[in-house]
């Protein structure tokens, strides 16, 4: 039976942050770019699963990243949204169903933003529960 | 008439070609535009008491200070000759109009320098991403409204402004 997975944490640049609140850029896919060796759109929103850890979330989540590369900014925040509203508003308001599948320890990806992600991206910032720097978790 | 509008005010009152061969992409299930739309909604344009009056030298001094900032803080995955090209053509966007709400200000994850209104002009959130060559991208969303242009912005423009009728 697929895991429910209701609460994500996304990390958000520095510069994707004007004072205390998070741009729906942050929510956003990545483009191609093939200077980046990117040479194709994101098609995923890559995120981590808050529940994964049963305490210690976000400091979990930093060591996480950095098991991945992909070290956060100590300037930048983590957003928990509660992905079961996202689904849900997307799903009554695009009529496409989202889905999240895990892939390794916390991290997972949501499927089914592709070519919608400006729309979807309001709707993860208008489900955010709650966001904290990562400087007070690292 | 629907019930968005994109206005642009061109500094002689004529209208740019640009804007009219602007990209059109609809995404909305219910509500489809068409360039004769945007053009009626250029010719019934008026400004709204929906723009807060600003001093716009302090305005710019704001955006400046913003920018430097960004230019600081962007991580190793962002490109900085995309956010360089990208400050050039926000500086001539915010140069060239008179009146806009200071908005959030912030880089995507390429590095394109984003602006986002929240609550404003009737939508829930509008978008404008800033490329190079005074390329943009316009995107005004409301619950279920999502309505995208793309296009170069005419160096001749002095308003800018996005109203609900």
């Amino acid at each position: 039976m697929k895991e429910i997975i209701s609460d994500i944490v996304r990390y958000c640049k520095p510069s994707q942050i004007d004072g205390d609140v998070i741009l729906c850029a942050a929510f956003e896919l990545r483009k191609k770019d093939p200077a980046f060796n990117r040479p194709d759109d994101e098609k995923s929103l890559s995120v981590d699963d808050y529940n994964h850890y049963s305490n210690n979330h976000y400091s979990s989540i930093v060591t996480a990243l950095k098991n991945r590369c992909l070290p956060p900014g100590r300037n930048g925040k983590f957003a928990k949204v509660d992905f079961e509203k996202v689904k849900q508003a997307v799903s009554a308001q695009e009529s496409i169903n989202l889905d999240i599948n895990k892939n390794h320890d916390s991290h997972c990806e949501i499927h089914g933003m592709y070519g919608l992600d400006s729309k979807i991206s309001v709707l993860f910032v208008e489900n955010i529960e709650e966001s904290v720097n990562v400087s007070d978790h690292c | 008439m629907n019930n968005f509008s994109l206005a642009y005010e061109i500094k002689d009152k004529s209208f740019s070609r640009e804007i009219y061969e602007e990209k059109v992409l609809v995404v909305s299930r219910d509500t489809k535009l068409v360039d004769s739309d945007i053009v009626s909604c250029i010719h019934t344009f008026k400004e709204t008491d929906l723009i807060k009056r600003s001093d716009s030298q302090e305005l710019l001094n704001k955006i400046n200070a913003r920018l430097l900032y960004l230019e600081s803080v962007l991580e190793d995955d962002q490109d900085v000759e995309l956010f360089s090209e990208s400050k050039k053509t926000l500086n001539k966007f915010f140069n060239s109009i008179k009146h806009i709400k200071l908005p959030l200000i912030g880089a995507d994850n390429a590095g394109y320098l984003v602006c986002e209104w929240r609550n404003e002009f009737s939508f829930k959130m509008v978008q404008i991403r800033f490329y190079s060559d005074s390329r943009l991208n316009v995107t005004c969303i409301s619950d279920d409204f999502c309505k995208q242009t793309s296009g170069l912005m005419s160096k001749c423009i002095s308003d800018f402004l996005i109203t609900v009728k």
